[in-house]
């Protein structure tokens, strides 16, 4: 890779000792202008469903009116989150009732598809976990949909919507690492993935994440959407991915690979490392991008840059918050930092004020109420599924794949 | 019968599973999805994590009402619950000028607000066993017959009993120390020193002095929550408060021997109703 080439990875020229420290707001907590109002359906109360309803509940102006499952159990234990909502076993029943103004979709990634399209149809908001849809075909029809549609289209892609990772991204654009030179990320957490029954339809629908059939397993659940994080901060897109997968944390006779690694291939010869596993917990979740001047560690709640030696000093750094980890001191990234040091609260900073998924919804909540930008739109929501639809693919087969940028179209 | 183990942390201590049954791989799921439930109510309640449901109250409530969802209002209203019960020997604020209190919370629904700057919530008393219930709701809907929980061995959960046992022994400390059984009911422990010892770390809400007039406190009831609350209410009051709504308690006051032969009657165990 040439020295212009890795230049030009990035779009925005590299500042070095000029780059300005260009601070987004801390997701100050929103509430809806005076007197707005929004009815919200929730569709799908798995654990996500439920982890969504904690964060509409803080939204002042936002009423949860309709919670959907097609499991009693997940519905009741769901209604103690919203005891004023009323329950639906089915979405179309929901949206027939016509009592919400947008909804949420966070049933199993391959049921997306049907409650958003439906959604959009009836002319409802819809805010679509990720990975859109479990298939090409399925994530091109959705974002077909929203992009006919005059509602507001939020894909569930947090990492845009994130104070931390928005401030990281504004250093990494403006050069403070310089030229990336590749990329990395993890997903590591010990748990089966199973979900207990002693029924055994309930179990086959609880237990989507480990059928191959209808699920993207690692690098579609956790991989589109840390991979997407990588695309956003570099503008980048992969050319194409290789993989591989085994079980060997849970020999229990599932198809489903419980440790994977894949690598990516970006423009200018940049790489991403992206490994996952159901087997250990050692670093949790999070991506790193390295360039030739520093590297930057995103963990959701929080966010570090490492400073090579010969990188220029900063004046802000003086009073930078710091963390060590073994041999290597991290520049803790702070929203709001300036204001916070003035006050001396730097400390207070550290680690994002609210859950990750609190900023997506109120995003969403946001466009459709005031209708600001989306955070992230159909297209981008698209690109971000078909990556990791194509990962999952690379990691099934063993084989290369190549990303035909088409696919991207929908 | 195969036995299952699972552990996680959560709450600043450890978290244990013991599961009983047939199905090895259906036990591990159940146990799985028991301490995820509880690593999630460690996320919303903890008051060290920023970005808890706990820590946004705090920062926000002392300004304007505050939402919260159904469940958590329901742990505000059973916190209610044990002030009133415990005539503020159990209180889940902690507060810079000491006077206040639970008396500076104002619950509306699924809103809150405090009328004391200063204040702040700290479920540290009350949320291993609210936890612990919640693990159970789990449980008990996944069909598990027989679990004994535990958070840090403070706040117990017992599920059924180990085959052909009247329950599940907890001792009360070291070798020797008085036992319970447990089937279908919850533990809460409490003492002045905790595990860690030195200064007492139960502090009474009404002199914000370190609780002394017990060595241990232990309460078994239905709920771990109330378990939990009703065993730091009897580390701050001690033999002052009386044995109330059928909860069965046990107190070592200073200096004297336990004796709670009367307390683990379990044809007490899961009578309590909340007040």
């Amino acid at each position: 890779m040439s020295s212009t080439d890795r230049r030009s990875f990035l779009k925005t020229a590299a500042l070095g000792a000029a780059a300005t420290w260009i601070q987004p707001e801390l997701g100050a907590l929103y509430a809806l202008p005076t007197g707005a109002s929004l009815r919200v359906g929730v569709i799908g109360c798995g654990r996500q469903g439920r982890t969504i309803l904690a964060e509409l509940a803080k939204i002042e102006g936002v009423s949860v009116t309709a919670i959907c499952d097609v499991d009693e159990r997940r519905l009741s234990s769901s209604s103690r989150r919203a005891p004023e909502a009323k329950t639906y076993p089915d979405h179309k029943a929901l949206l027939e009732a016509n009592e919400v103004d947008a909804v949420i979709v966070a049933t199993p990634t391959h049921l997306h598809v049907g409650p958003a399209i439906d959604a959009l149809s009836a002319g409802k908001h819809v805010y679509c976990e990720a990975p859109l849809a479990h298939t090409v075909e399925d994530a091109q029809a959705i974002s077909k949909a929203a992009k006919g549609a005059s509602v507001v289209f939020q894909a569930g892609f947090l990492g845009r919507s994130n104070p931390v990772y928005k401030l990281a991204r504004s250093f990494v654009r403006s050069g403070a690492i310089r030229d990336v030179i590749s990329m990395r990320a993890q997903y590591r957490k010990k748990q089966s993935w199973m979900s207990p029954s002693n029924d055994p339809a309930r179990e086959k629908l609880l237990n989507w994440k480990t059928n191959p059939e209808v699920s993207l397993g690692l690098a579609g659940e956790f991989g589109a959407q840390q991979l997407d994080v990588l695309q956003w901060f570099t503008g980048k897109y992969p050319l194409a991915v290789s993989g591989a997968g085994s079980v060997v944390a849970w020999p229990d006779g599932r198809k489903m690979n419980d440790t994977i690694v894949c690598t990516l291939e970006y423009p200018g010869g940049v790489q991403t490392h992206y490994e996952a596993t159901l087997g250990n917990s050692l670093g949790g979740t999070h991506e790193e991008i390295f360039g030739t001047m520093g590297a930057v560690r995103l963990a959701w709640t929080h966010g570090w840059m490492f400073k090579e030696a010969d990188s220029a000093t900063q004046g802000w750094e003086v009073y930078a918050n710091r963390q060590s980890f073994h041999n290597d001191e991290g520049i803790t990234l702070i929203a709001d930092a300036t204001k916070l040091a003035a006050q001396g609260k730097l400390k207070e900073g550290v680690g994002l004020p609210e859950p990750s998924i609190y900023y997506g919804i109120a995003d969403f909540v946001k466009s459709v109420v005031e209708g600001a930008d989306v955070a992230t739109s159909a297209s981008e929501g698209l690109r971000a599924t078909v990556v990791g639809i194509l990962a999952a693919q690379a990691v099934a087969t063993g084989q290369r794949v190549e990303i035909d940028p088409a696919l991207f179209e929908g | 019968m195969e036995t299952v183990r699972l552990a996680a942390l959560a709450m600043g201590t450890r978290f244990e599973a013991v599961l009983v049954g047939e199905d090895a791989g259906f036990l591990r799921a159940a146990g799985e999805e028991a301490l995820e439930l509880i690593s999630d109510e460690h996320v919303r309640l903890s008051r060290f994590e920023p970005d808890s449901v706990v820590s946004h109250v705090n920062r926000n409530a002392s300004s304007d009402w505050v939402g919260v969802d159904g469940e958590f209002a329901e742990l505000l209203r059973l916190c209610a619950q044990a002030v009133s019960a415990s005539g503020g020997a159990f209180d889940p604020t902690v507060t810079s000028s000491s006077d206040c209190g639970w008396a500076g919370v104002e619950l509306d629904g699924r809103r809150i607000r405090f009328h004391e700057p200063g204040l702040s919530l700290d479920f540290g008393a009350i949320a291993k066993g609210w936890a612990l219930d919640l693990a159970r709701v789990a449980l008990l809907d996944a069909g598990v017959e027989r679990a004994l929980l535990h958070g840090g061995t403070s706040s117990v959960l017992a599920i059924g009993a180990p085959p052909e046992r009247a329950g599940w022994g907890v001792a009360l400390g070291e070798k020797g120390a008085p036992q319970c059984s447990l089937r279908d009911s919850a533990l809460g422990v409490s003492a002045p020193n905790g595990e860690a010892g030195g200064e007492g770390h139960v502090l009474d809400p009404g002199s914000g002095v370190a609780a002394n007039r017990v060595a241990i406190a232990a309460v078994v009831s239905e709920s771990a929550a109330w378990a939990d609350a009703w065993s730091t209410a009897l580390v701050v009051r001690g033999e002052d408060l009386p044995l109330r709504n059928g909860v069965k308690t046990a107190f070592l006051p200073r200096g004297e021997a336990l004796d709670c032969a009367d307390a683990w009657r379990l044809n007490d165990a899961g009578s309590f109703q909340f007040p």
